[in-house]
């Protein structure tokens, strides 16, 4: 624990049981990558990549520019599409242990390290309810999750940062 | 290390680390901010701890017995003492806190009931919306009159806090 210090973190959103979604925590990245390739899109071949950041690689990545900045630009679309601009997902807990996870409104995660406080402004804390609670619904859906049985809140939590 | 991060949000003034409290006639910082003790002495009613005999230098035996003679004296003085300690207590609607740990700490005065905490586990459903009533500024700045304590100064004081410390 040396070097690790508290953090205190609220946010909006939803919390999940370690073990209530079949497959875990979500992983955005690989599901826009999974969508991006099902539309077609060439993903380049990293196995090619000369590795480092020699003259070897720079020359291969300007030779592949083109798919590159294709592949990511398509992966950000997807990742557009799923919301993920909006809400985010994030383990709960410590790094010692499973706690669950929780899919929040990345604008309304706010995170006090230790000696510093967050002040909770009423202005920014329920300014955009309706268009927060949307955006978590339309996240689930279109993941093919069904919504919790209790409404998106508020939540505390805290972690070794 | 023993240790677990907490963290905490609660509805109060939060205290800078150097901010200044009242100090006593020895010149020494104020602990504890006792408000029911406080009005209770303005109403004219002394502690009945207040005469508790000094019972330095004896051995166990002698000070439980003195305990017991002086306990069974005052028992009716203490039991009404209490009685109307509780009473004054249900009116007090904020508390002195700190948070932090034995290197750094802060001072916080909270409305009762709206400090919540976590630990580092499953998040903490929260039942508070960030909303506040009028009341709560009213008693707390109340309170800080009560023992010429300054409120603290910074943005949206008081307002609610989100703060981690060692649990």
């Amino acid at each position: 624990m040396m070097g690790m210090s508290p953090e205190g973190i609220v946010f909006f959103g939803y919390a999940f049981e370690e073990g209530s979604l079949e497959d875990g925590m979500p992983r955005i990245d690989e599901i826009a990558s999974a969508r991006a390739l099902a539309k077609g899109v060439k993903k380049p071949d990293w196995n090619a990549s000369p590795r480092g950041y020699g003259p070897e690689a720079e020359a291969w990545r300007q030779e592949n520019k083109d798919t590159i900045d294709a592949w990511f630009e398509a992966k950000r679309a997807e990742e557009a599409l799923m919301g993920a601009d909006v809400v985010e997902w994030h383990y709960s807990g410590s790094y010692d242990y499973d706690c669950g996870f929780y899919l929040c409104v990345k604008s309304s995660r706010l995170v006090s390290e230790w000696g510093s406080m967050v002040n909770l402004s009423p202005d920014s804390m329920y300014a955009h309810h309706n268009s927060w609670e949307e955006a978590l619904r339309n996240h689930l859906a279109d993941l093919d999750i069904p919504l919790p049985d209790h409404c998106p809140r508020w939540f505390l939590t805290s972690l070794y940062g | 290390m023993g240790m677990y991060a907490t963290g905490q949000v609660f509805y109060g003034y939060l205290f800078d680390e150097d901010a200044e409290f009242p100090t006593d006639e020895d010149g020494e910082r104020i602990e504890e901010f006792d408000l029911a003790e406080k009005i209770l002495r303005e109403l004219g009613v002394e502690d009945p701890w207040d005469s508790y005999p000094d019972t330095a230098g004896m051995d166990y035996r002698a000070q439980n017995e003195a305990h017991k003679v002086w306990y069974a004296a005052h028992k009716a003085e203490i039991d009404a003492w209490s009685s109307a300690r509780t009473e004054i207590e249900k009116d007090i609607n904020v508390e002195m806190s700190s948070f932090g740990h034995y290197e750094y700490s802060r001072a916080c005065l909270e409305v009762k009931g709206t400090s919540q905490s976590a630990s580092p586990s499953y998040p903490h459903a929260l039942d508070s919306d960030f909303t506040y009533m009028a009341q709560w500024k009213r008693d707390l700045d109340e309170f800080l009159d009560k023992f010429d304590i300054e409120p603290p100064t910074g943005p949206n004081q008081p307002g609610w806090w989100l703060v981690a410390s060692y649990g």
